[in-house]
């Protein structure tokens, strides 16, 4: 029902500031509450980040100089990956106060003529979504089993089955909790993760007290040194290293609900600040331990850390009576930060719906106005079958980091391609300077991304698997609905010529309102003709109503419709929705008064098309894909739901379309 | 979606005895000896090439192929064939016929059909019980569909191995082409070459006895297995394994339901001479055969894989392997096709949503080719083939959904000799109780192999048969719904003569469920178009619990007033209803009935969950996915689309 992209409409290229709603709110606040949605990822890495930088398969062995390596490396990524890249830059690309892929890929194809390169555009936004989602079904699995892992460290020992089950449960309880919203424990979300950032850095501290030392790692020509050193195996442990960095694309995503300042604020008061000190701490106590000749041995020539040691290095220097309550505060920790990522996922399918790329699903609204706002029952659905599965089959956090990593930098490096695109399209900015900064970000990027490509066969098949399931429905869903649109428009009759038949043959009028959707503002929809046919008669008034999604989240209000009124009892609307909105047409048409008609929905007759697919064999599309796409539209939900149409006052219309 | 069929009002009901018209009609004419061959060709597939591996499979270290053991064995399963086979399925079973049509749930049909009668639709206790077993059955079914093409073209090619040993890493991808190539085929139909199909297993019969009988003749004393004494003395020397081995000795009858679902085809005849003249025979003749061969190499041959291909001499071992290969895709092929019939039964009979029916040929075997089914099976089969990998663990898994589907056929016969045949009631005993010692002996015998794989055929029962009465219930319950907001037809039509709404010309065909309401399609296009058309015709589809519906049966047309004419429509379990071939079919005067120029009203509902005691909520959400998913109405009573308004409503289930 949405035209995807409406080249005329005129928006003026400046972006406007963050909503007024939160402008009223105290600065302080929404720092805290970003802390509790945008951070908890990223903060919630140096779980499991660190260690597997020393795990054999794609680490290094502990010596003192691999230790002050990766951990310059790792603080080095989080400055200009995180810090530079997306603070500073990305941060700046927001579409109307709206950050994310898909927003991005909406901003740089805004007020382009579709063609070659637009089209190019929306492939590698898409393809960064799908793997969004891959992502998305591994950080809920993998932090929460590294949170629950750390039960180890206490006086009891817990089989590997007694972690996935706890770790299940703690999933389990998150993804059937979202079904009620989360505003109602959201307001704690910020402030617990406060005491986590706090907690961290304390540990950190006290480690670094005893082995100062580690504080040459801010150098970073110990990451410099680590590479020239270790050559390969260096550039296998980036994988590894890149762990620390993962949340970089959820900050973007969830930029919209915060504001750049609460971001920028969080990041460089607390966040920053507490993750270097509690990396350099985890570094500090491997130094400490390389001291201990019981810790010890010797391999190559070189003191090394015993292997045992590394397991649960996040919790080593808890002390003995904080474990249990350091594990309660990761889990707790994690179930914010995946529930960061589930929120992500649901705001991303309803842009995706909305831009056309994905089948209309159900959507609840759980709030009006709080974030975690809307739950998708099926992409929950999936996400829990998605994460169970992975707990299931990869058993502890250490092979499930092998199978993360290789869909985020992908999606870094996709943001980073964008980011060139918005720098010379729409800031215009000089071409040396662009290419200044282009280079290096995207080297990195590549480093990251080709070292994390070591890992496909280690798991990083999983989400690169389930991102080509994602982009190929979405792909398929938009070109089957452009070759739907197309049939419709070729047979559609214009609406002048069809008025003025109306006009000399004067069929039957019956008292009423018939209120005709259709994606074509220029011809007479089938619908209003297949009724004609049989029934032979129109309503006095008709009115007919095109749905557009405009390339921007949110559309004023007072320019969300115009009407226009035609000869014979005719009327049309345009509406207009953001990608960020949910098209509610009951009341919208409510509240629409134009003179002489009644709009309210419980007074109109609706007629919907009801396409019945035939399948052709044709160049258009491989016949799997007609399958796919015959198949999604079954199952897509009802247009009369989606759109809040009462339904027992929607009358559909078969409709036979050749695909 | 279209109206629920409900079950037909007691008037309509076919009478009491039901006359045996054994072969369908468009056989009626043929000669009982190609019919005979034709059913060997379908009927006898999964039974014939059991051969391969059943009688193999039941020596392992518990059970030593000693001389009493084979003997033992042999006695076994001489005597399972006889009075399974030949007295409870060619017997007895196969007069249990709905109108020359067999299958589980066609027996279902007949015995409830007679229950039903008495309470006029509404479901007793007793009926819902019988239902439920016969749905069961029918689930079980499926099960099987999908091992018994994986474990028999399995066999059939593990005989590579035999001819040379570094063969065997192509097993399972050579089994793997066969049978997509099988599933293939299905879209195209295989009325081409069903005509070989015959004589190929007529061939297969002949070597299989071919290749016992030379044994047989160094080793006479084989036949001295027919004394059940060895059966007996097997049991006592070998106690629980002996109960362990009837779970494989079983896998020698695994094909016998299909003879029961496959009757239609070819009626009781021509099916019974084909078992006793060919078949039996040669069975028999390669059990012992097998046996004998054992004999001789005594119990040092303790590899006993692939013991049939042993029989053969070495240069006739590819053009056998070859042979059993065509046998087992025949066996499937008739597994597919029965898979297809049943489906298509439950479709009818409401208990499965609508489905593409393909129609591949008029009149022959494998004449429809239901794409979903297909599809669903071959990825099942070749998910088994993977997972199992060769014919000896995947027998660890056949066997309890047949076993299980047979125990439900006797309870079902039981009750339906009491019930129509009148039989009294100590005969009924003296003739089932022995049948229901060896039904219960192999059912409990394969439970043993719930863990070694017997779960697989039983989850697929399960799940089949949630979906069927999770769409037979949702059914229901919107059958109610709609029917109570409706209006009662006479006041509709009172209505419509009094206040004479306007009328616009044309044919309006509106589909509903129920007889005496004014079905709120037609009321609904009132509201919002405000006009009725000229002629208005209600369509009743009438679903039967009988196989086909005699032409002079299907239409009952009542002019009513107002324009209004009520057009009733019987079809049988084995039709598919085709509106567009009824319509035009139909000739009454003054009305232009070319469906190219009606307009059809169908019902599209929009269901609303609401929490509600009728169903679990899980299966709510099954029920609107399988009635998304359903075929259209419009297509699946062949409507010209074009021709067709559905009309929004909100059911609440």
């Amino acid at each position: 029902m949405n035209a995807p992209i409406n080249p005329d409409s005129a928006i003026p290229e400046t972006a406007i500031p963050a909503r007024s709603t939160h402008a009223k709110r105290a600065l302080a606040g929404l720092t805290i509450a970003a802390l509790g949605v945008v951070y908890g990822d990223i903060g919630t890495s140096p779980l499991y980040s660190t260690r597997v930088s020393f795990t054999p398969g794609c680490g290094v062995l502990p010596n003192a100089a691999n230790i002050l390596g990766i951990i310059s490396m790792i603080l080095w990524s989080l400055l200009i990956l995180i810090a530079i890249k997306y603070l500073a830059l990305v941060l700046r690309a927001d579409n109307r106060g709206e950050g994310g892929i898909l927003a991005l890929m909406a901003l740089v194809n805004r007020d382009r003529k579709p063609g070659k390169r637009t089209l190019f555009f929306v492939f590698l936004g898409l393809f960064g979504a799908s793997l969004l989602y891959g992502d998305g079904l591994i950080t809920p699995a993998i932090s929460v089993l590294s949170a629950v892992e750390g039960l180890n460290m206490g006086s009891i020992a817990f089989s590997t089955n007694t972690i996935i089950i706890i770790s299940l449960v703690v999933l389990l309880g998150l993804f059937s909790m979202q079904r009620r919203g989360t505003q109602s424990v959201g307001a704690i979300f910020g402030p617990v993760m406060l005491v986590w950032f706090s907690a961290i850095a304390l540990l950190g501290l006290i480690s670094i007290i005893k082995a100062p030392e580690i504080l040459v790692a801010l150098n970073p020509m110990h990451a410099v040194e680590f590479f020239i050193n270790n050559r390969w195996q260096a550039f296998v442990t980036m994988g590894a290293v890149f762990l620390a960095v993962t949340g970089g694309e959820a900050l973007y995503a969830d930029m919209g609900h915060f504001g750049i300042g609460p971001i920028r604020i969080g990041w460089f008061t607390l966040v920053m600040p507490a993750l270097v000190l509690n990396y350099c701490g985890q570094g500090a106590w491997m130094l400490h331990q390389l001291n201990d000749p019981q810790s010890v041995t010797l391999v190559n020539g070189q003191i090394t850390l015993n292997q045992n040691l590394i397991a649960n290095l996040f919790y080593r220097n808890v002390p003995h009576w904080g474990i249990y309550p350091m594990v309660a505060l990761a889990t707790a920790a994690t179930i914010i930060a995946s529930q960061a990522i589930i929120s992500g996922a649901f705001s991303m399918t309803r842009q995706a719906i909305q831009l056309g790329y994905c089948p209309r699903l159900s959507i609840i609204h759980t709030s009006d106005k709080q974030i975690g706002q809307v739950y998708l029952p099926l992409v929950n659905g999936l996400m829990l079958a998605g994460t169970v599965g992975l707990v299931i089959g990869f058993e502890n956090s250490d092979s499930l980091a092998g199978a993360y990593g290789v869909a985020v930098s992908l999606t870094m490096l996709i943001t980073t391609l964008f980011m060139i695109a918005v720098m010379r399209r729409l800031w215009h900015w000089p071409r040396l300077v662009v290419i200044l900064i282009a280079i290096p970000l995207l080297l990195l990027d590549m480093t990251f991304f080709g070292s994390n490509f070591l890992k496909i066969r280690d798991g990083g098949w999983v989400p690169l698997a389930i991102s080509a399931g994602f982009i190929i429905m979405m792909t398929t869903w938009n070109r089957g609905r452009e070759i739907l649109g197309r049939r419709m428009a070729e047979a559609a009759i214009a609406i002048d010529l069809f008025i003025n038949d109306v006009t000399l043959s004067k069929p039957r009028r019956v008292p009423g309102v018939a209120v005709f959707l259709t994606g074509n503002p220029n011809g007479i929809p089938r619908t209003l003709l297949h009724n004609y046919k049989h029934n032979k008669i129109l309503h006095e008034q008709i009115v007919l109503i095109t749905l557009q999604t405009e390339d921007i989240p949110h559309v004023p209000d007072n320019e969300r419709t115009r009407v226009t009124t035609l000869p014979e009892g005719f009327y049309q609307i345009l509406i207009r929705y953001g990608f960020s909105e949910d098209p509610d047409l009951s009341t919208l048409l409510k509240s629409l008064t134009v003179e002489g008609l009644n709009l309210d929905p419980m007074k109109v007759t609706f007629f919907l098309g009801r396409e019945t697919l035939i399948l052709i064999h044709d160049q258009n599309m491989r016949p799997w894909r007609k399958v796919l796409f015959s198949y999604l539209s079954r199952n897509a939900w009802d247009a009369s739901k989606f759109f809040r149409i009462p339904p027992n006052r929607v009358i559909e219309v078969g409709i036979q379309v050749e695909l | 979606m279209t109206p629920q069929p409900e079950p037909p009002p007691s008037d309509s009901t076919p009478p009491e005895t039901a006359p045996a018209k054994t072969p369908a009609s468009s056989h009626g004419k043929n000669p009982l000896f190609p019919l005979a061959l034709a059913a060997i060709g379908v009927v006898y597939g999964d039974i014939g090439t059991s051969p391969l591996y059943a009688f193999r499979l039941c020596f392992n270290q518990a059970t030593l192929p000693t001389e009493a053991a084979i003997l033992g064995v042999l006695s076994l399963i001489f005597w399972s064939l006889t009075g399974l086979i030949s007295v409870k399925y060619l017997s007895l079973v196969l007069r249990a016929d709905n109108r020359g049509e067999g299958g589980i749930l066609a027996l279902m049909a007949l015995v409830r059909g007679k229950t039903g009668a008495a309470t006029s639709g509404i479901q007793t206790r007793r009926s819902t019980v019988i239902i439920a077993l016969g749905l069961f059955g029918a689930a079980l079914l499926y099960g099987d569909g999908l091992i018994t093409p994986a474990i028999s073209v399995l066999s059939a090619v593990e005989g590579l191995k035999v001819a040379s040993p570094h063969l065997e890493r192509f097993v399972v991808p050579i089994a793997l082409v066969i049978l997509l190539g099988l599933f293939w085929v299905q879209k195209h139909g295989t009325q081409k070459v069903g005509t070989i199909f015959g004589p190929i297993m007529v061939v297969w019969f002949i070597t299989l006895a071919a290749l016992g009988l030379p044994h047989i003749l160094e080793t006479p004393r084989i036949l001295s297995a027919i004394n059940p004494a060895y059966a007996i003395q097997f049991f006592i020397d070998h106690r629980f394994h002996a109960f362990v081995t009837m779970g494989t000795i079983f896998l020698c009858l695994t094909g016998g339901e299909d003879l029961y679902l496959d009757m239609g085809h070819f009626g009781r005849l021509p099916m019974r001479i084909g078992w006793f003249t060919l078949v039996l025979p040669c069975l028999l003749i390669n059990y012992f055969g097998q046996g004998a061969f054992l004999l001789q190499q005594g119990v040092e041959l303790t590899n006993t894989s692939n013991l049939l291909y042993h029989l053969a001499p070495a240069w006739a071992l590819y053009p056998l392997v070859c042979l059993a290969t065509m046998a087992t895709v025949i066996a499937s092929q008739a597994v597919i096709s029965g898979a297809y019939s049943l489906t298509r039964q439950a479709i009818q009979l409401g208990y499965c949503p609508r489905m593409a029916i393909v129609h591949t040929s008029e009149n022959t075997i494998g004449q429809v080719y239901l794409p979903a089914v297909t599809g669903m099976l071959l990825v099942g089969t070749v998910a088994l083939v993977l997972g199992f990998r060769n014919s000896d663990s995947l027998a660890g898994a056949y066997g309890l959904a047949v076993s299980m589907t047979m125990l439900l056929t006797s309870i079902m016969m039981t009750i339906f000799i009491l019930r129509k045949w009148r039989w009294h009631p100590l005969l009924v005993a003296a003739v089932m109780i022995p049948i229901f010692m060896f039904d219960i002996t192999f059912f409990t015998s394969n439970i043993l192999k719930l863990r070694a794989g017997g779960w697989v055929g039983l989850t697929v029962a399960i799940v089949m048969f949630v979906i069927m009465i999770t769409w037979n219930r949702g059914r229901l319950i919107m059958g109610k719904k709609l029917h109570e907001d409706s209006l009662p037809l006479p006041l509709f039509i009172a209505d419509i003569i009094q206040t004479n709404p306007a009328r616009v010309p044309g044919t309006a065909v509106f589909l509903t469920g129920s007889l005496n309401i004014a079905p709120r399609t037609l009321l609904h296009n009132f509201k919002h178009n405000k006009v009725l058309h000229q002629n208005i015709i209600l369509l009743t589809i009438i679903n039967q619990d009988l196989p086909r519906v005699q032409q002079t049966d299907r239409v009952v047309v009542q002019k009513l007033e107002a324009g209004i004419t009520r057009i009733t429509a019987n079809y049988g379990f084995m039709e598919t209803p085709d509106l567009s071939l009824l319509l035009s079919s139909l000739n009454l005067e003054g009305l232009d009935l070319t469906p190219s120029r009606v307009t059809f009203f169908l019902g599209r509902e929009t269901i609303i969950l609401v929490p509600q005691k009728s169903m679990f909520f899980w299966r709510k959400m099954l029920y609107v996915f399988l009635s998304k998913n359903a075929r259209d109405a419009t297509r699946y009573f062949n409507i010209p689309p074009n021709r067709v308004i559905e009309i929004g409503t909100q059911v609440e289930l």
